[in-house]
């Protein structure tokens, strides 16, 4: 049975790594990420990149980036800059040590594109991909799989008013997330200020012209139905 | 704890609360709170244990000694202090003065210990009740009366809470109590509980709270307190939703007073409330202010989102606008804008959305940036040259979607154009977007409706010749209604011509201009008076005039009187600059800086060509020539700008790009690395146009073969940088195949220098600049119009490509008549027929060797003769053929006649064969 619209909206949250791994065959309409053929080598990403090994650290994982993600380790001034004036923020950010300046002065560039939300985005999406792929290696149910996404759905709605923001925010965490590693202020204002990198664009473009992304059809506003949560999840986490 | 206190304390049970205090302090310097925090906190549990125990014995057992009795003047004189306290806070016109608290506060620096030791718990207590007393008096309290010794009655989860409260007495109160004085109690504390609870959420962050406080939640009162009005205001703009009418008009009362302390904060905030609304408009007055090259980030990325949200087509514009460092490729957060805003185009049909969509494709597409990183040189590493050269390439893309665009900014930079800064650019782009929008509303209304709105006052604030242009549409305009409007407007009429009288030359001009449409006009047409000289200036009616004639009276009096002008425009500066030249004073050095400084704000605005046009004169020249031409340096990189200005041109596009990228080919004297690098940058570019090395100047401009006998011989005694633009040209002229620059220029420089072997070089050198701005000018007028090239010359099908078309005709014709003599003559030997075919290919592929032949440039007597040849040997081929044909006719063509009669007859049944039985 196809996916109703509800479903794809949920997984459209994941649409940017659906972009990324088109070629290798991700898919946006398919709950488990992955498309039929793609060959299991897929979900390995999951134990490489992540160290997820099962379904334990993997809802370890996604609970834990619910709350303690990178938008509240690196993106916690996407709050503060709706709140404080110019004047302040610009003080505020004289006393600044120069990378921090500059990570400050790119969300000076970006908050206005990200809303409130800031990278909450990044945050999301990655927990998104990492639930369709959880269910992918058969580490959670489909069922639960739903119930997870649907908590992340409320939060998207919560924090953000479009699918325009919420990509922005996505692209956004990514970029201040790659430029955690650099630690020369020169080359930390290369990356952030000069030109963007190819993939960007790319990328961008891709999640916002692809017919078959549900974000390109489906309204942002979407009023999500409550599902029951499954009890095989127990009380703790998301 | 019951027993267990007089263990710690050391003392067998008593009511004598000397003995518990005495026996406490005597312990108390053993456990330091922070190095035994534990024992510490035993021993006081045990004593205030103790003394609570002692206090109920005292009142259970009478017989017990009484120590602190309701007599005790201790606890009268804190019972007093506690009363005169809640006397106060009771009292809604005093109890948010802080002075109301004074006396008792001093007085309460006077009590003994023992006095605030009694106080300190009841008005703890009573503080975290009435948090709203301010927060200087509760700071007092808790200083003066240890409230942070209370916490250790408190559970670990209490103490943090507490804590906090504790050191949120050192800010400031959440607004002016003081402001609520006038209000009943109630409501006073109505909106004190309110205003504490937005506090509270916004600083937490909880938007649904924030928003079901602003947006459910009843208000009863709304102090007139600044610092109140900023959070309500700071809580919609972080919500993101449309301020309530009640609220603005509460930002309207008090943004006024922002503004004059931090107007950069007041103006953002402004806008952000009218962004909410959806009011862009009211938004971009807001933000306008703020909005600079060295404004503040957050406020760029604004007035980039306001476009974004209300006018797609702009995006690409503003984001250039405010960023002067931006070069080929925009950073991460411009590529996101554009991204969106392109996706967003594809659904707008309109040749602007179509034109910016491509735009923003060449900009984000790596390749795209490669080719212009690999062929622009821009400007010389002058910040402000870059930043222009920049923007006014990003303009002028856009521009290229309406002409009125293009206009309109031209003449707006001919009127500010002075200080050769990107501040002033960047205003009047500001003002161009503006009054874009602007012209478009007011070309939208029908006549009744434009004067309907002057009077109302609500047309939209444009120039006059907007105006002016309107009514030039209105065909069908009465004079009265005119007249309504001129009153409106503040004109006059002109009743034979049914138009408005313009007041000033400014007005005049632009009247004229968009009535004609034209770009310039005519100095002699208009009325010229003293007062009107500056504004003339302006329009560029000085250097309309003869080039020649700028030395000459009365012109060289007004490039004095220019020159002498308190604005410093950039025709003051040239009039200083011509005025030099033409007394000695100035140079070629001040002629280069000239160029360097102007030739891109002059190509933006449209003043490019009068300037060339200048530069080429006789008189300039010769200046030229004189100073520079002759000299061994020529041309070296500094003469760069000054060969722009000569071609009028700016690098814009793709041609435009070609021609500066000729003009650092034609540079050879900068050293071995630079020309390294221009070789490396130069056969890749061949590459890319498919042009294969050794094309050479006759090719390259394409000339008829006479004339380019004359430009080859030429070509050979040019120097080598020649060489390296007839290269150059070779490329232009192959991708645009259809052109045929330089036959004029190069003939007049000809024939001006023809017997002049001195000036050889020189003339050759010029000859260079003449081709390449000749070309530039034509190429970059037809490059729209360009058409892929038909083939008109040779016939690709037969014959590997030899043969001409009319070649292939004819042939096919040959094979069409031996085919009819054939059929017509049966008799005709075969050997006659393939002697004929023979001869027919004979004739078509000697006629393409003598094409090929004459395109090699052969000789005269090798020409002849390949003709005599190539028209020779087919007539012999012929008549040999004819003769064959014809021959055996004599005695064979009767029975050969009367057989195929016969076969005739009897395929047709009507012969006599047919008839027999």
């Amino acid at each position: 049975m196809p996916p109703g619209d509800q479903q794809l909206w949920l997984l459209a949250l994941s649409g940017p790594l659906v972009a990324l791994n088109r070629k290798a065959g991700a898919r946006y309409d398919v709950p488990s990420f992955w498309a039929a053929d793609a060959g299991t080598e897929q979900g390995d990403m999951l134990s490489s990149a992540w160290g997820i090994e099962d379904r334990e650290s993997l809802l370890e994982t996604v609970s834990r980036m619910a709350d303690r993600g990178h938008a509240v380790s690196i993106g916690a001034n996407y709050w503060a800059w709706h709140q404080v004036l110019p004047s302040d923020r610009e003080s505020a950010r004289a006393e600044m040590p120069e990378l921090n300046r500059l990570r400050d002065l790119f969300l000076d560039r970006t908050a206005m594109l990200t809303g409130t939300g800031g990278i909450r985005a990044w945050d999301l999406g990655r927990m998104s991909y990492l639930l369709r792929n959880g269910l992918y290696l058969g580490y959670i149910s489909e069922q639960e799989c739903q119930y997870l996404h649907l908590q992340l759905g409320y939060r998207a709605l919560y924090w953000y008013r479009s699918w325009d923001q919420y990509l922005c925010g996505y692209f956004s965490g990514r970029m201040l997330w790659m430029a955690l590693e650099i630690e020369s202020p020169d080359e930390l204002k290369a990356f952030l200020f000069d030109e963007a990198p190819s993939w960007l664009s790319r990328i961008f473009n891709d999640v916002l012209t692809d017919p078959e992304n549900p974000a390109t059809y489906l309204p942002w506003a979407m009023d999500l139905d409550q599902i029951e949560r499954p009890d095989s999840l127990g009380e703790e986490g998301l | 704890m019951n027993e267990a206190c007089w263990d710690v304390l050391g003392v067998t049970p008593t009511a004598d609360e000397r003995v518990i205090r005495k026996a406490y302090l005597s312990l108390l310097p053993g456990v330091h709170p922070e190095e035994d925090p534990e024992g510490f906190r035993a021993l006081r549990e045990a004593y205030e244990f103790a003394l609570e125990s002692a206090r109920q014995n005292d009142l259970l057992d009478g017989d017990v000694e009484p120590q602190a009795t309701i007599e005790d003047p201790e606890l009268i004189d804190a019972q007093r202090w506690m009363d005169q306290l809640i006397a106060i806070t009771n009292d809604p016109e005093q109890r948010f003065l802080e002075a109301s608290y004074e006396t008792i506060l001093q007085e309460l620096t006077g009590c003994s210990l023992q006095v605030r030791y009694l106080l300190a718990q009841p008005t703890f207590n009573w503080a975290l009740d009435n948090g709203w007393l301010p927060n200087q008096v509760l700071a007092r309290l808790r200083d003066c009366l240890d409230w942070r010794s209370l916490l250790l009655r408190y559970s670990s989860e209490q103490v943090v809470q507490l804590e906090g409260f504790l050191d949120g007495l050192d800010a400031a109160d959440v607004f002016d109590l003081s402001t609520l004085a006038s209000f009943p109690t109630h409501a006073q504390s109505a909106a004190l509980s309110y205003f504490s609870a937005l506090v509270s959420a916004f600083g937490r962050g909880n938007l649904r709270e924030i928003d079901r406080l602003l947006n459910e939640h009843g208000v009863t009162v709304i102090p007139a307190c600044r610092e109140l009005a900023l959070l309500v205001l700071r809580c919609h703009v972080a919500i993101e939703k449309p301020v309530p009418d009640v609220w603005l008009s509460c930002a309207e009362r008090i943004l006024p007073a922002l503004a004059s302390q931090r107007p950069d904060d007041a103006a953002w905030l402004f806008a952000h409330l009218h962004f909410h609304r959806q009011d862009h408009a009211a938004a971009m007055t807001a933000i306008r202010p703020m909005i600079s090259v060295d404004a503040a980030p957050a406020v760029k990325s604004f007035v980039i989102e306001l476009h974004r949200r209300c006018g797609q087509e702009w995006v690409p514009l503003w984001t250039v606008l405010l960023n002067p460092d931006l070069r080929d490729m925009p950073n991460a957060a411009d590529c996101m804008i554009l991204v969106m805003s392109k996706h967003a185009l594809a659904g707008v049909d309109s040749p602007l959305s179509k034109q910016v969509r491509r735009f923003i494709d060449a900009r984000l597409l790596p390749s795209a940036s490669a080719v212009i990183a690999d062929m622009v040189p821009i400007g010389d590493g002058d910040g402000d040259g870059d930043a222009l050269a920049s923007l006014y390439g990003w303009v002028r893309q856009l521009q290229g979607a309406s002409s009125f665009l293009q206009n309109e900014f031209a003449h707006r930079c001919k009127q500010h154009c002075g200080p050769a800064n990107f501040e002033v650019s960047f205003q009047i782009a500001l003002d161009l977007v503006e009054a874009h929008s602007s012209r478009q509303k007011i070309l939208s209304y029908e006549f009744d409706e434009l004067i309907e709105a002057a009077e109302k006052g609500t047309l939209p604030a444009a120039s006059r010749s907007t105006l002016l242009s309107a009514i030039s549409r209105q065909p069908d305009m009465s004079i009265e209604a005119l007249q309504r409007l001129a009153d409106a407007a503040g004109m006059d009429v002109d009743s034979a011509n049914q138009t408005l009288i313009p007041r000033t030359a400014v007005e005049w001009a632009e009247l004229r201009l968009n009535l004609a449409g034209e770009h310039w006009v005519d100095c002699a047409d208009f009325p010229l008076s003293d007062d009107d000289i500056s504004d003339c200036i302006r329009f560029g009616f000085l250097l309309d005039c003869h080039p020649g004639c700028l030395w000459e009276a009365p012109w060289r009096d007004l490039l004095e009187r220019v020159s002498h002008q308190q604005e410093n425009t950039l025709f003051r500066r040239l009039s200083g600059l011509l005025l030099g030249l033409s007394d000695g004073s100035k140079g070629i050095e001040d002629v280069k800086e000239f160029c360097r400084a102007n030739v891109n704000l002059m190509d933006c605005s449209g003043f490019s060509p009068t300037f060339a046009r200048l530069l080429c004169s006789p008189r300039m020249s010769s200046i030229l020539l004189q100073n520079g031409f002759e000299r061994e340096l020529f041309p070296d990189a500094s003469w760069v700008p000054v060969l722009a200005a000569v071609l009028g041109a700016c690098p814009t596009s793709f041609v435009d790009n070609m021609l500066f990228y000729a003009l650092l080919i034609v540079d050879r004297d900068l050293g071995e690395t630079f020309n390294d690098r221009l070789a490396a940058r130069k056969a890749p570019a061949l590459q890319r146009l498919k042009i294969p090395a050794g094309v050479r100047f006759a090719e390259a401009i394409s000339m008829a073969p006479g004339d380019r006998i004359k430009v080859n011989h030429w070509g050979d005694g040019f120097p080598d940088y020649v060489e390296g633009a007839v290269d150059i040209l070779a490329v232009l002229n192959r991708h645009q195949p259809h052109e045929q620059p330089s036959q004029d220029l190069v003939r007049r420089v000809y024939e001006t220098y023809a017997g002049d072997s001195e000036h050889q070089e020189i003339a050759g050198r010029l000859l260079c600049g003449l081709i390449l701005g000749s070309l530039r000018k034509r190429l970059t007028d037809t490059r729209e119009q360009a058409k892929p090239p038909k083939d008109t010359t040779l016939y690709p099908f037969w014959f590997g490509g030899l043969l001409s078309r009319r070649g292939f005709a004819l042939h096919m014709l040959c094979y069409f008549a031996a085919a009819l003599a054939w059929l017509y003559y049966p008799a005709t030997p075969p050997f006659a027929v393939f002697l004929l075919f023979v001869v027919v290919m004979t004739a078509a592929v000697l006629s393409s060797l003598v094409r090929r032949m004459r395109d090699a440039g052969l000789g005269k007597v090798r020409m002849v003769l390949a003709t005599v040849v190539s028209i020779a040997m087919p007539v012999i081929g012929l008549v040999i053929a004819t003769v064959l044909m014809f021959k055996p006719s004599v005695h064979g063509r009767s029975e050969q006649a009367d057989e195929a009669n016969g076969l005739l007859s009897a395929m047709s049944g009507y012969g006599e064969a047919g008839r027999k039985p």
